[in-house]
């Protein structure tokens, strides 16, 4: 075993160039499928921590479409909040929500976000945590008071030096301009399939509405359930009574958070599946290429073959030889490529700005298609030389 | 003294197209245990095949070859293999040596096939190209050495497994005379200690050295007696 890895080895440095492009097939293939595969990971993992941190309460109503134009969408107003509240079992709250482009500025500092105009307790309800400060409360809404909780990035921009909170900042949103106070700065989070979070500013929707767009209509409703277990039943009876007061089932979304995310997930798996076969088929490629540059290394090497058969080897020395050489360039190129794919996922994985999973599944995964790779394409090669018949073998050139 | 080699009615055909080329036909001899013999003849005699049966690269279509002792016809081909890495040792004319190995690596072949641990191979293909004059070339590879270098080198790997047969296929032909005579010189020494040396050639000035001479013509033995 020793013998036949120092005689692969040898026969590497005697061919580097050939060595060197015949392994390129299999770095490619094995990066391929360890990069779609560890994307894949890593998105996954990403999401299911987006689905565990999103509130599971909470069910969000878009505006529906008509496209026989027979009946109208639902106008998502107060009104029909409290219609809702009144009449769907296990709802305990109806948050609006609507969003306005406005320019935020702060002493020399200002940065332009959407700002979305929300409900007291909607990121209770979204199930997003404040780094700094406090969230509205039932006093910022009906009282109308001027107060903004900023994304933390639009935080740092707005406000480098220091804390936000307690301090003032001017909102411009179309002809209005109006002084806020900072009361709140979201934790980070990552946005995905929801806005943002991070370059949001929020501010009460009763502000909004009434002191700055006359008129404002919620763009959504976020419907709370009373109970976390009552979340479907809640979303199955919010579809009833919108088919009840329309009599069309597109005259609005319905939309669960698991759901949502769940979608997501399945769409995650399928499209990485898909790519890990092109993946494959690289790989495929890539053993045919070993398969062939093994096949041209037995045929230039027949009078070797034959030397060695005539000093006492026997066809499973000869076989081993051949099959330990093309496993030796397949894992070379294994290596090469699940360093590649590795380097690859994690620079799109930041660009994502997800969490890197380096799973150690994948890179076992990588060592072991490529060994089989070695053995599959290189069996053929090494079996052919093994059968070769010394006195022909010999007499070659 | 015992047999090394006996061939009863050996034969070897190859199936041309529709045409049976009968490279032997019914060659009989023997030869003893420590013996000098030459097999001779024009090209196409059947001398090359003769020294692939008897090197026990080849069976023989019909008729019986004896290494010794050991009937050829019933091995396979691990058993022919490890007959012929422990009986015999090959010399051949273009030397044979393997480009990308040392000299030393090369001598050690044999052993490497029969299972023998590195540091003793080593030794031993050391003691081999001792014996043939050049210890002091074992880290060269073949490329750097002189022909008569290179067929010594080919000699100590024959030898280093300390075979009992000797098989040597015009091992002067790409020598020039001096070189060649030395190389023959080395035959005799190796001849003198007991192996039994064979000889293939097709030329007379060598088989004059021999004291047996098997001569063969259309693969027969000339004139029909050995």
């Amino acid at each position: 075993m020793i013998e036949s890895l120092r005689l692969a080895a040898e026969s590497f440095r005697s061919n580097k160039l050939r060595s060197a492009l015949s392994l390129v097939g299999i770095v490619i293939g094995v990066a391929s499928v360890v990069t779609v595969t560890s994307i894949a990971e890593s998105g996954t993992a990403y999401l299911k921590e987006q689905l565990e941190a999103f509130a599971l309460d909470a069910i969000q109503i878009y505006p529906g479409w008509d496209p026989a134009g027979a009946g109208r969408s639902v106008e998502l107003d107060a009104a029909l909040g409290a219609d809702i509240l009144r009449k769907v079992p296990g709802a305990k709250a109806v948050l609006p929500r609507a969003s306005l482009p406005g320019e935020l500025r702060s002493g020399r500092n200002s940065a332009s976000a959407q700002v979305g105009a929300v409900g007291a307790p909607y990121f209770a309800a979204m199930g997003a945590s404040l780094e700094l400060g406090r969230g509205f409360t039932a006093e910022d809404e009906y009282g109308r008071r001027p107060a903004i909780v900023l994304g933390s990035e639009l935080a740092r921009e707005l406000f480098p030096e220091g804390s936000p909170v307690g301090r003032d900042l001017l909102l411009r949103s179309g002809e209005v301009a109006s002084r806020f106070e900072v009361v709140g700065v979201l934790a980070p989070k990552g946005g995905f399939f929801m806005d943002d979070w991070n370059r949001m500013a929020y501010i009460t929707f009763a502000y909004a509405s009434e002191r700055i767009s006359g008129g404002l209509r919620p763009e959504a409703l976020t419907v709370v359930a009373s109970s976390r277990e009552g979340v479907l039943a809640l979303g199955a009876a919010l579809e009833r009574y919108f088919l009840e007061l329309t009599g069309s089932p597109e005259a609005a979304n319905v939309i669960t958070p698991k759901e949502w995310a769940e979608s997501d997930m399945k769409m995650t798996r399928t499209i990485s599946l898909i790519l890990s076969g092109i993946a494959a088929i690289s790989l495929l490629v890539g053993g045919i290429g070993i398969m062939n540059i093994m096949l041209v290394s037995v045929a230039e090497r027949k009078r070797e073959i034959g030397i060695r058969k005539a000093l006492g080897a026997t066809p499973r020395h000869i076989r081993s030889q051949f099959l330990v050489e093309a496993c030796l360039l397949t894992l070379a190129g294994g290596g090469l490529g699940l360093g590649a794919g590795f380097a690859a996922a994690w620079a799109a994985v930041a660009a994502f700005k997800w969490a890197f999973v380096a799973s150690l599944g994948t890179a076992a995964l990588a060592f072991a298609v490529s060994a089989a790779t070695g053995v599959f394409f290189g069996l053929y090669p090494a079996l052919r030389a093994a059968r070769l018949d010394p006195v022909e073998a010999l007499a070659s050139e | 003294m015992s047999e090394a080699i006996r061939l009863e009615e050996a034969r070897r055909h190859y199936a041309m197209g529709d045409t049976v080329v009968r490279a032997l036909d019914g060659l009989s001899f023997s030869v003893e245990a420590g013996e000098r013999i030459a097999i001779m003849g024009p090209s196409g005699s059947g001398k090359t095949t003769c020294m692939h049966l008897i090197g026990c690269l080849d069976r023989p279509s019909s008729g019986r070859v004896l290494v010794g002792g050991q009937d050829t016809a019933g091995l396979d081909e691990y058993g022919l293999a490890e007959l012929r890495n422990r009986q015999v040792g090959f010399v051949f004319q273009q030397f044979h040596l393997l480009p990308r190995l040392t000299i030393a690596q090369n001598v050690e072949l044999p052993l490497l096939y029969a299972g023998v641990r590195p540091r003793e191979r080593r030794r031993r293909a050391l003691e081999a190209l001792e014996r043939v004059g050049l210890a002091d070339r074992s880290a060269h590879r073949p490329g750097e050495l002189s022909g008569g270098q290179r067929q010594r080198a080919a000699i100590a790997r024959a030898l280093v497994n300390s075979p009992a047969i000797l098989l040597a296929d015009e091992p002067t032909g790409a020598l020039d005379s001096a070189t060649g005579r030395s190389i023959l010189e080395l035959f005799g020494e190796i001849n003198a200690r007991g192996t039994t040396l064979v000889v293939v050639t097709h030329d007379p000035a060598i088989g004059e050295g021999f004291p047996r001479v098997i001569r063969l013509r259309d693969g027969r033995l000339e004139g029909g007696a050995a």
